[in-house]
């Protein structure tokens, strides 16, 4: 049974969190996070750490973000400045289908990208700028490539099945007009994720929905 | 006796099709004895990894040979080694994970290399991440040293990594043997997974003191 001592000591010894204000509590394998860290990028990756412990059934990130006392965060400005550069310079993103705007280090980004993982992709590329407290991501996926419904479906449980992610029976995929719902139940968050990954990474993949229990 | 999945050529290509990350039709594939070799060219730095972590996430995969090269796109402009080396420090300078007064970047055609100190391994792999996507890097060469703001025993680092590894959800201490020799952590052992491989290799990336990490962890299933 997942202890919160445990998950304390797992978040103070990554380095990447400063976890001294974080408080946790967990409730027969579900975590929630409370408290401030200093960045974005700490709530992002406190949550992570956590999703791949023992017993996690699940994760409620209510982490707030209360910037240090810098002597100098950069400007919202000069924020959405660095932004679009970062993505500008970038082989993979076409950053004149983008916007983004900033208030109070708060990002937001619009407009569309070609394929479903760079909607994360672009999110991951500007979530260490310092300075970003927060992003509300709003990208839209215009893929460049169609496949049709069947196709998506058929491929995405051909590789979960050979991976051996899940067996027939504890996952069901509807696919409609590129939108993915999955429906089930895994044996771990981990399972789950490769499951996303596998899908996000898939053509004409517009959005995924779920609704899958992690079962432990 | 774990009997590993017989590796096929086609698992292989289906895996780098399927990847919308990669444009593999110029990538050739040889399977042999479990022991995948790559090669062929992409466009981008970033799809060469890409196409080798989709490699090694095969089931039966032994081991990835990487011969891919990178065959920029013509007619396209990418930016001559100068502006890409500012261009790099800056994207360190403006990420709050870095002194990157510590880091220095030299480029020469594309080749991207890496020196000074960060103070903590993880930092290593994250600078990795965040240049490797950028138009007209062919390559990443790291000769960033880790220099901890807090010095570890052996001993400690050891303890801190076998403790990191038992609240792992995919991974345990019966699988995967830890041995610490100044700050460098050699890891041995069997897992299942991929995925499993990643937990266990973080556990010794994000402990503090690490200054190294050997890994000569299997994946087998």
């Amino acid at each position: 049974m997942l202890q919160k001592h445990e998950i304390i000591k797992e978040l103070t010894w990554n380095g990447k969190v400063d976890a001294s204000t974080i408080t946790v509590e967990v409730d027969d394998g579900v975590v929630t996070l409370a408290g401030t860290v200093g960045s974005f990028l700490e709530r992002v990756e406190a949550e992570m750490v956590i999703r791949n412990m023992k017993g996690v059934k699940d994760v409620q990130n209510e982490i707030k973000i209360n910037p240090l006392e810098l002597t100098r965060y950069p400007s919202d400005e000069e924020m959405q400045e660095r932004i679009m550069k970062i993505l500008s310079w970038d082989g993979g993103i076409n950053e004149m289908k983008l916007d983004t705007s900033v208030e109070n280090g708060i990002v937001l980004l619009e407009g569309t990208v070609d394929a479903f993982w760079k909607r994360s992709y672009v999110e991951y590329k500007i979530s260490g700028i310092l300075g970003v407290r927060g992003i509300v991501n709003k990208i839209a996926i215009a893929p460049k490539e169609q496949r049709s419904d069947e196709n998506i479906a058929k491929r995405i449980m051909d590789a979960i099945y050979k991976k051996k992610l899940a067996s027939p029976g504890d996952i069901d995929l509807k696919v409609k007009d590129g939108v993915l719902e999955f429906r089930g139940e895994v044996e771990d968050w981990n399972t789950w994720w490769r499951i996303y990954n596998l899908a996000s990474s898939m053509q004409g993949v517009v959005e995924i929905i779920d609704s899958i229990r992690v079962s432990i | 006796m774990v009997k590993s999945t017989e590796l096929k050529k086609q698992d292989v290509i289906d895996e780098l099709t399927w990847d919308s990350k990669v444009d593999a039709s110029q990538i050739q594939v040889k399977v042999e004895d479990g022991v995948v070799t790559l090669s062929g060219t992409v466009r981008s730095y970033s799809e060469r990894i890409d196409a080798e972590r989709d490699a090694w996430s095969v089931r039966g995969v032994k081991d990835v040979k990487n011969d891919i090269e990178i065959n920029l796109t013509k007619g396209v402009t990418y930016p001559d080694d100068k502006v890409l080396q500012r261009r790099i420090e800056n994207i360190l300078i403006w990420d709050q994970t870095f002194d990157s007064l510590r880091i220095s970047v030299a480029i020469k055609d594309g080749l991207v290399t890496l020196k000074g100190a960060v103070d903590r391994f993880w930092k290593i792999r994250y600078a990795i991440n965040k240049i490797k996507g950028i138009s007209g890097v062919k390559g990443i060469d790291n000769q960033l040293a880790v220099v901890p703001k807090k010095k570890m025993s052996d001993e400690m680092i050891a303890k801190a990594v076998m403790d990191s590894i038992t609240r792992k959800s995919l991974i345990s201490t019966e699988d995967i043997t830890v041995k610490v020799k100044d700050g460098v952590v050699s890891l041995y052992g069997t897992v299942p997974t991929w995925n499993a491989w990643r937990q266990a290799h973080i556990s010794a990336e994000n402990t503090g003191g690490v200054l190294g990490i050997d890994d000569s962890i299997m994946i087998a299933s």
